[in-house]
């Protein structure tokens, strides 16, 4: 197992920048995501670390060697793809054994791996059956095996649970992840799926556009966004995002955001002068209170079982609240907003990026 | 806007029965979910009901009149797929004039104007009337094809998963929009879904389907709170409820027949030990950001729980926990009141 360093790597296609000089490092035995939209360069940086595609500039280490120019084969890793590129005349365990087979293994090892492998994934049972008619999970959780039995230094996983439904998605997700407490080894995985990336990372790497928005632990990213992308990228519902002009300072802990509406929020740490700005506060930080000065109408309400989700047209544009399935709301009644000081974040519309204040100082996250 | 009966429907393919026996009522103006995995029957049954398919049995009322013998383009009803199947050459008005210019309808061009402008605003694309339809978001497409189903003003609207094909963002925002417009309309709509997210969200009602039968209508909270056998009980809430063995627990606490205890994952709380309380050792915390799931075993059984996703639990960590309002299943899978 090893660790991966990315060495302000640039890729480009003829004129198209797919990745603008990306230099992060993920630790041995990490499982680390990078989460993007599509076309923000996460694949591209993936096949580069696999060896199928060639930086254009930078320098890729696997465990202190320097793999830039080696061809994949050369490279100890294990890549699995989202469509299980599985061999179909083949049965389970000739699947799984092939790449041991193809190195020229002894058939007696050969057997043994197989079995371990087959017991880590649950799947001893299927061994004999035929390919083809297995289910997406167990067809996914075969082509894990022909990853796993290599024993490689890292793993590379490029959407592999993109063509299963949402529920069972999340049910692959703690099976990947049981899996990756057991074998410890470096992963690297690629989706655009936020619950994902949430549900299995010890880090997350969120890209947009070829450049790195932020990295690290998924609960920090959350918290504490950098960016309006970053913030509006993680979280189902996402976060609200309240436009406003005002005059932001240095030591400021209140925010006039009109007239009439003032609100709490953590100190913020430099002059910012006078523009746009847009108050971002998650929807379970949200809560009501009839003497608040930001108001709205209730726009509409969504039932989800374990909460619901109140949505507030306020002179701001929408905003969600988590709430108790016990309380009851209108459509059309008037409600007070109240947001928790300490998870606001303010953001400056035109860049996204949000401003400097006392919390992300104290935990040292910044750009 | 009419009402919709659906009266014992039965329905073979080859020997398969792939719907037996189904009976239920849309209200006039009611938002009426069909929830099931694929293979339930439900699109089946929906296009039963809008007349692109014969049932072998039973019947299909619409505002109180038996549609058996009508074909579906007499039955004055609209459905929306899970493709947008738009007239790419045609721009966004075209494409929403088209239904009104049918030769079966054949409105006024006055008409005609009056109607897209006014779904189009519903809908919020009239800033995108004349773009070509191939030049809209996948949202905006699907807005269209919405919009051309209520750009006919007919007595049921018939939907298949109109937003599945749609990415995570979207779906949410449409769905607010669609229950709105939906609403505002006072619109009667069958809409057939295989996520419950969609479901809970939307639906007045609720109806589950399994195997070709109707299992549970109702409310979503209903469903939700007192689901009728374990199947329903699994199908609403993510992560789906617990079902642990009653061997496992103090088997007094629950009714005499019962097999398998299911715990809503917000329904328990971390205390103290005590005669009610269960010790437990959490396997894994799985933050996602606006709450974390604690992954435990209780007597090697596997749970999920929701917690605070500031707490601090740890792998590893023993606790105990205590169920609020768990529901009881027989040996049958169904809920024992």
């Amino acid at each position: 197992m090893a660790e991966i360093i990315i060495n302000n790597v640039k890729k480009s296609f003829g004129d198209f920048n797919a990745v603008k000089g990306s230099t992060f490092t993920i630790n041995d035995g990490e499982f680390f995501v990078m989460l993007g939209p599509s076309g923000c360069g996460k694949t591209t940086t993936l096949r580069m670390i696999a060896g199928l595609e060639i930086p254009t500039s930078g320098e890729i280490l696997l465990g202190s060697e320097d793999v830039t120019f080696l061809p994949a084969s050369q490279r100890d890793t294990a890549f699995v793809f989202q469509m299980f590129a599985l061999y179909p005349h083949m049965n389970v365990e000739s699947n799984i054994s092939f790449p041991l087979k193809c190195q020229g293994y002894k058939k007696q090892i050969i057997k043994k791996k197989v079995e371990r492998v087959a017991e880590i994934l649950q799947i001893e049972h299927i061994l004999k059956s035929p390919v083809g008619g297995l289910s997406a999970g167990d067809k996914q959780r075969v082509s894990l095996g022909r990853a796993i039995i290599r024993d490689p230094k890292a793993f590379l996983m490029d959407e592999p649970l993109g063509a299963l439904d949402t529920e069972f998605r999340h049910v692959m997700c703690n099976e990947l992840r049981d899996l990756h407490n057991e074998m410890n080894a470096t992963t690297v995985y690629v989706t655009h799926d936020q619950m994902e990336a949430m549900s299995m990372a010890d880090k997350i790497l969120v890209m947009n556009h070829g450049t790195i928005e932020q990295f690290g632990e998924p609960q920090k990213l959350y918290d504490y966004p950098l960016s309006m992308f970053v913030a509006d990228f993680l979280g189902d519902p996402s976060m609200n995002f309240l436009k406003f002009s005002s005059v932001i300072k240095a030591g400021d802990t209140v925010l006039k955001m009109n007239e009439r509406v003032s609100v709490n929020i953590p100190k913020i740490l430099s002059n910012y002068g006078s523009g746009d700005f847009v108050l971002g506060v998650r929807p379970e930080y949200v809560s009501f209170s009839n003497s608040s000065q930001l108001r709205g109408n209730i726009f509409a309400t969504e039932y989800y079982g374990t909460t619901q989700i109140v949505i507030v047209k306020t002179d701001f544009g929408m905003v969600k609240a988590r709430a108790s399935i016990s309380k009851k709301f209108t459509v059309g009644d008037s409600l007070g907003l109240v947001f928790s000081k300490k998870s606001i974040v303010i953001f400056h519309e035109k860049s996204g990026k949000a401003l400097k204040n006392e919390i992300y100082d104290r935990l040292k996250i910044h750009g | 806007m009419a009402n919709l009966i659906v009266k014992s429907i039965t329905k073979y393919f080859d020997k398969i029965e792939a719907l037996k026996n189904v009976d239920f009522e849309v209200d006039d103006g009611e938002f009426f979910v069909l929830l099931g995995k694929t293979g339930a029957g439900k699109t089946t049954l929906l296009r039963i009901a809008s007349g692109l398919d014969d049932a072998d049995f039973g019947d299909i009322f619409i505002d109180g009149k038996s549609m058996v013998d009508v074909p579906p383009a007499n039955r004055n009803v609209t459905f929306v797929f899970q493709q947008y199947s738009l007239y790419p050459h045609l721009t966004v008005y075209d494409n929403l004039a088209f239904p009104l210019r049918s030769p079966r309808i054949k409105a006024s061009e006055d008409t005609i104007k009056e109607k897209v402008t006014s779904v189009s605003k519903l809908l919020r694309i009239d800033h995108k009337l004349n773009n070509k339809a191939t030049a809209l978001s996948g949202g905006e497409m699907q807005r269209v094809a919405i919009g051309r189903a209520l750009v006919r003003d007919p007595l049921i609207y018939f939907m298949d998963e109109p937003l599945s094909s749609l990415d995570a963002k979207l779906r949410s925002e449409l769905r607010i929009e669609l229950k709105r417009v939906q609403a505002e309309l006072g619109a009667t709509i069958l809409y057939v879904t295989h996520d419950q997210i969609e479901a809970m969200t939307l639906a007045d009602r609720i109806g589950v389907m399994n195997e070709g039968e109707l299992l549970q209508v109702g409310t979503p909270k209903e469903i939700y709170e007192n689901p009728k056998n374990e199947y329903v009980a699994s199908k609403l809430g993510s992560p789906p409820i617990n079902l642990v063995p009653v061997e496992l627990l103090h088997k007094n606490s629950y009714p005499v027949g019962t097999k398998n205890v299911g715990i809503r994952t917000e329904h328990t709380s971390i205390e103290g030990p005590s005669e009610l309380s269960y010790p437990a050792t959490i396997r894994r915390v799985e933050h996602l950001g606006d709450q974390s799931y604690l992954h435990l075993t209780l007597n090697n059984h596997e749970l999920i729980i929701l917690s605070n996703p500031h707490s601090s639990y740890k792998a590893e960590e023993q606790i105990h926990i205590r169920f609020v309002s768990p529901i009881s299943f027989d040996k049958n899978g169904n809920a024992i009141n």
